[in-house]
């Protein structure tokens, strides 16, 4: 059967037929298709060549919007308009300048240089003439436009942020499109002009935020009147997801407005210590980012880049400091754990100093604090004790201590950069010094944080979240969800051993810091408000001690856990104590405006700022 | 046995050559338009490079010609393995925007799935012309199938559908020259046709109709065939098969997955890329009238910017310049090339040499109705440049190559 039209027909002179047939078919029906088009059709293709032509407009899709914990927005869009300029030689913009300076003021010199630059970056594509164009400009432009072909008025929006540089750090800012970054994304994502996340959420919620654009598709004529929209062919944009931060903005500009009012860079970080969500965080000093949203300046960006205090470094996750003697919190959550020193044990009389081979280390008391428990030592955050405990616990054990509480490896915090904390072990010594080559003693550094121990405020933050929550190591995050979307499932993961006795005793210590006379931090207690602290100050080779304070907060049901650096400052319970106590008064203060609950579905807020109390507090102390 | 002279193809080199140089002409035209706002700088470099592919082109066609086509034969699967390492090694590069097609060598960008439309047309011809070959017996069909999904699948994967339809659009007359069997080629071609209609049917028209009727029609097809029962059985149960699977796995797609489907099959849904072109281009065809507006005289070219208006649109300012004459001009010497490769593979004696003329006519035939049924909004936007005329080096050299390999069986045609 497969035999019958099979070998004996291929090739046979039936199936060249068939092939040139359905060819010769194929050729007839462009044959036609062309005659239909440029012969039958003709006139109507070339009339509507000759008298009209569409034009098309690119709508940028709105970006989200990023609101508060209460949903406010804090991140906005604001209108503005800007004239465009399609060109095809420089002296086209030169004979555009001239002829509008007669009507309106014009600096040429200042556009052509702009000119220049554009043309350079992007080629030739239209030209921003007049970025941000004033009413007057505008209207001249649309009733001269006869005059004026080539210029073109189109709406744009320009991200607005908390003035005065409120959490600059943290919503980042957007800048203008580099060449590489239009090459690198799908066609017709982004085109020179726009802007995108540069820093902060703005860049790591990039792909969230950013909307769709669309496009509005005119017919012109020649002359350059409107026939009206094209709807076929004409594309609505769609607006990016609005971000729902846990940030509390009142809290938030609380936290501003204290710390700018030192000069002292410092930063700061408050979490929910069941989630992790961020309440409020800052870096100061800091930048405006709505300098940043028409595209910096240069020389702004030259001052900013060269200030000694580093306004763009973004102390919240990119810096490391020793944690100092917050870090004894984890000194004695390896000591319990590991059985090493009864805790009740009065182990040494601390005299001001320790003497270990022929070296004398100091307590920070040189009067010497007296006989010294596991607790009273924390409370009291005598050196001595922990340098007697140093010559006790081997360099891996306190190194998996503060492993388990994270200062090994980044918070994972939504931030486009992080850097791990540092923990020095075994290997990491043999690594640097040579096996055999370093002793104990380095030991005696690492107890009071002054070692190769460091960490970012995110590390010591969720170091007292954890301790607070009953052990649980959260991930710090801000974003608790975009629009329309469920939460995102923040992990957490928990601390090993940090329970039962373990955990009552370090909660108990934190407690007695603030609440036993003769506490680090006993001056700052509140009668009403019961908190749990522990204070730090972290000696500087270049400069002044680092004041860091860590608390949360109420001690018997905590809510929210702070850490605060302040650098150069001087004394933890002097310096950044008080800030973090107002901090916590500000925050559980019963008048205060409503914190607001995390909304997931309520309808949105309207999209402007409530002229409410809170407003009113912020611009009483900021500007 | 070679007489050169009396058997050479005069009639295909000069198709060529004026084919060429219109081309040339044409992407000359396109890089010296004023009023151009491309930001790729379409300044007369390209001319110049194009001027260059040319000159490569015109070497590749003497090699082609030069090396005796049996020597191709033993070549074919050392081609084809060097084409589908390529294939490989592009997808593995770092993605140019969406797509990850081109190797770029300095200056230049070289695409592998050109080359690899002459390696398929090399094994399959191979494959096919043995003696014992039967494309109706699964035993030749399944390699063929499988030489043909491995870079089927590579260049959908970069996406690239346009070219990964022109591996079917060359098998399909390849097997039907070797005696496949009308239902056979249903049998491939079906799968395809309803997988389209069920996509075009649920997403761009909301037409469930089409493929119903289809359906019913598959079904008389078998019923009078049903001699062949198994192919009948098979034929039903696969399409029938696809009308039940392809709408899940079709919501198992990420959206834009599904987009590049549905913007590949309906251009007029993607306003802001193919839609757009393909209006800009048939407004610019249509305009050029009968005569056309003249060499350098259109006017549509340079209003709106059309990324490949000098290589797969080329086709539309060729149209509005020198008109519905010269569109027609270049449509017949197309098809008296093409004509050439099919009667040169009547007259063989190698089964591999006839063979390798209809993968060469219809290697050009399929890119010629695409193209230019693209430009003229008949086809869907597929990449695919228009051979000799399109700017770009790839496609310049693989079209020299088969035209070369062409007039080498020709000359050679009493050859085993």
């Amino acid at each position: 059967m497969a035999k019958r039209d099979g070998r004996s027909l291929a090739a046979g002179p039936h199936r060249l037929q068939t092939l040139i047939a359905v060819i010769l078919l194929g050729f007839i029906v462009l044959t036609i298709r062309l005659f239909t088009m440029q012969v039958v059709k003709h006139e109507e293709y070339a009339q509507f060549a000759r008298d009209n032509q569409l034009q098309r407009e690119r709508i940028p899709g709105p970006r989200g919007f990023m609101r508060d914990r209460s949903g406010r927005i804090i991140v906005d869009n604001a209108l503005h308009f800007e004239v465009v300029m399609q060109w095809r030689s420089r002296n086209d913009v030169v004979t555009a300048l001239r002829g509008l300076s007669t009507f309106i003021p014009v600096d040429t010199t200042r556009a052509l240089a702009r000119f220049d630059a554009w043309q350079k970056r992007y080629g030739r594509v239209e030209f921003p003439l007049f970025p941000d164009a004033d009413k007057f400009v505008i209207s001249f432009i649309r009733e001269n436009w006869s005059q004026f072909p080539s210029l073109r008025v189109q709406s744009r929006m320009r991200r607005s942020y908390p003035p005065g540089g409120i959490a600059a750090h943290v919503f980042g800012y957007v800048g203008e499109v580099t060449p590489d970054d239009v090459a690198a994304s799908p066609e017709g994502r982004y085109v020179p002009g726009d802007f995108l996340g540069k820093a902060g959420l703005e860049r790591q919620y990039e792909e969230m935020l950013r909307g769709t654009p669309g496009q509005r598709a005119m017919e012109v004529t020649a002359s350059g009147t409107s026939l009206g929209e094209v709807p076929e062919l004409s594309i609505a944009p769609v607006p990016g997801k609005d971000l729902n931060l846990a940030m509390d903005y009142h809290m938030q500009a609380f936290l501003d407005s204290v710390l700018s009012l030192r000069p002292n860079p410092s930063a700061a970080v408050v979490l929910d210590v069941k989630t992790g969500g961020i309440i409020a965080a800052t870096s100061h000093p800091a930048y405006d980012p709505n300098e940043f949203a028409m595209g910096v300046s240069p020389s702004l960006l030259g001052d900013l880049l060269n200030d000694q205090t580093k306004p763009m470094f973004n102390r919240i996750s990119h810096a490391r400091y020793p944690p100092a003697s917050t870090f004894k919190m984890i000194v004695t959550y390896a000591v319990l754990t590991n059985r090493i020193v009864d805790p009740s044990r009065v182990l040494v009389y601390c005299t001001g100093s320790h003497r270990f081979g022929n070296r004398v280390f100091r307590c920070w008391e040189e009067k010497g604090h007296g006989g010294m428990n596991l607790t009273s030592a924390v409370v009291h955050s005598c050196d001595v004790y922990f340098y007697r405990v140093a010559e006790m616990m081997d360099v891996d054990v306190l190194a998996s201590a503060a492993a388990a509480f994270g200062f090994d490896r980044k918070s994972g915090i939504d931030l486009p950069i992080e850097v791990a904390g540092n923990v020095p072990s075994r290997r990491y010594y043999d690594k640097r010094h040579g096996k055999g080559r370093w002793t104990q003693g380095l030991m005696l550094n690492n107890t009071i944080g002054q070692g190769e121990y460091l960490g970012t405020v995110l590390h010591v933050a969720r170091m007292s979240a954890a301790i607070a929550n009953g052990g649980w190591l959260v991930e710090p995050h801000f974003v608790d969800h975009a629009a329309d979307e469920p939460p995102t499932e923040w992990p957490r993961t928990k601390i090993e051993d940090l329970a039962g006795g373990t955990l009552t005793f370090l909660q108990r210590a934190m407690l007695l810091v603030v609440e036993q006379p003769g506490g680090t931090a006993h001056w700052l207690r509140l009668p009403w408000l019961r908190f749990a602290a522990k204070t730090g100050t972290a000696q500087n080779p270049h400069g002044d001690d680092h004041s860091w304070f860590t608390a949360y907060a109420p001690a018997d049901d905590p809510q929210i856990a702070v850490a605060l650096i302040i650098e150069n400052a001087g004394h933890g319970s002097e310096v950044a104590g008080p800030i973090v106590r107002d901090f916590l008064a500000e925050y559980f203060r019963a008048d205060k405006p409503a914190p607001g609950k995390l909304t997931r579905s309520a309808p949105p807020p309207p999209r402007t700022l409530p002229a409410g109390a809170d407003t009113a507090f912020a611009a009483g102390v900021m500007w | 046995m070679v007489r050169r002279g009396r058997d050479f193809d005069w009639i295909a080199v000069i198709c060529t050559g004026i084919l060429m140089l219109v081309g040339l002409s044409i992407v000359y035209s396109v890089s010296h338009s004023v009023g151009e706002v491309s930001p790729e700088a379409l300044s007369g470099s390209h001319f110049t490079r194009q001027l260059l592919w040319l000159g490569l082109g015109v070497v590749t066609m003497l090699l082609a010609f030069a090396i005796p086509f049996r020597w191709f034969e033993s070549l074919a699967p050392a081609v084809y393995v060097a084409c589908l390492v390529m294939l490989v090694v592009v997808l593995l590069l770092p993605a140019r925007g969406e797509t990850q097609r081109w190797f770029i060598i300095g200056p230049l960008a070289i695409q592998p799935s050109e080359f690899t439309k002459v390696a398929v047309i090399l094994v399959w011809a191979r494959l096919l012309a043995s003696p014992r070959a039967d494309p109706n017996r699964l035993r030749t069909l399944l390699p063929i199938v499988v030489l043909f999904m491995v870079p089927f699948a590579l260049v959908l994967k970069q996406p690239d559908l346009g070219t990964a339809m022109v591996f079917m659009g060359v098998l399909l007359p390849v097997l039907y020259w070797r005696g496949f069997r009308g239902l056979h080629i249903l049998f491939l071609l079906s799968p395809l046709v309803s997988s389209v209609l069920i996509i075009y049917g649920e997403n761009v028209t909301h037409n469930p109709w089409p493929f119903g009727i289809f359906i019913v029609l598959i079904l008389v097809v078998a019923y009078l065939r049903r001699a062949f029962l198994f192919e009948s059985v098979s034929l039903v149960v696969a399409n029938l098969g696809i009308g039940l699977f392809l709408p899940v796995l079709w919501d198992h797609l990420k959206p834009y997955q599904q987009r590049r489907v549905t913007n590949f099959l309906d251009p007029d849904s993607d306003k802001l890329g193919a839609g757009w072109q393909v209006i800009q281009s048939k407004i610019a065809i249509g305009s050029g009238g009968f005569n056309g507006k003249g060499y350098m005289e259109g006017t549509q070219k340079a209003l709106e910017y059309v990324p490949a208006k000098h290589t797969d649109f080329i086709f539309s300012v060729l149209g509005e310049e020198l008109g519905f004459v010269g569109a027609v001009a270049v449509l017949f010497l197309f098809a008296v090339l093409i004509s050439r490769a099919l009667l040169a593979a009547q007259k063989m004696k190698s089964e591999f040499a006839g063979t390798l003329c209809v993968g060469i006519a219809a290697y050009f035939a399929f890119q010629v109705f695409v193209n230019i049924g693209m430009t003229t909004g008949m086809a869907p936007v597929a990449g695919i440049p228009l051979p000799f005329v399109s700017y770009g080096g790839s496609s310049m050299l693989v079209s020299c190559f088969l035209v070369g390999l062409l007039l080498n069986c020709s000359a050679r045609w009493s050859e085993y």
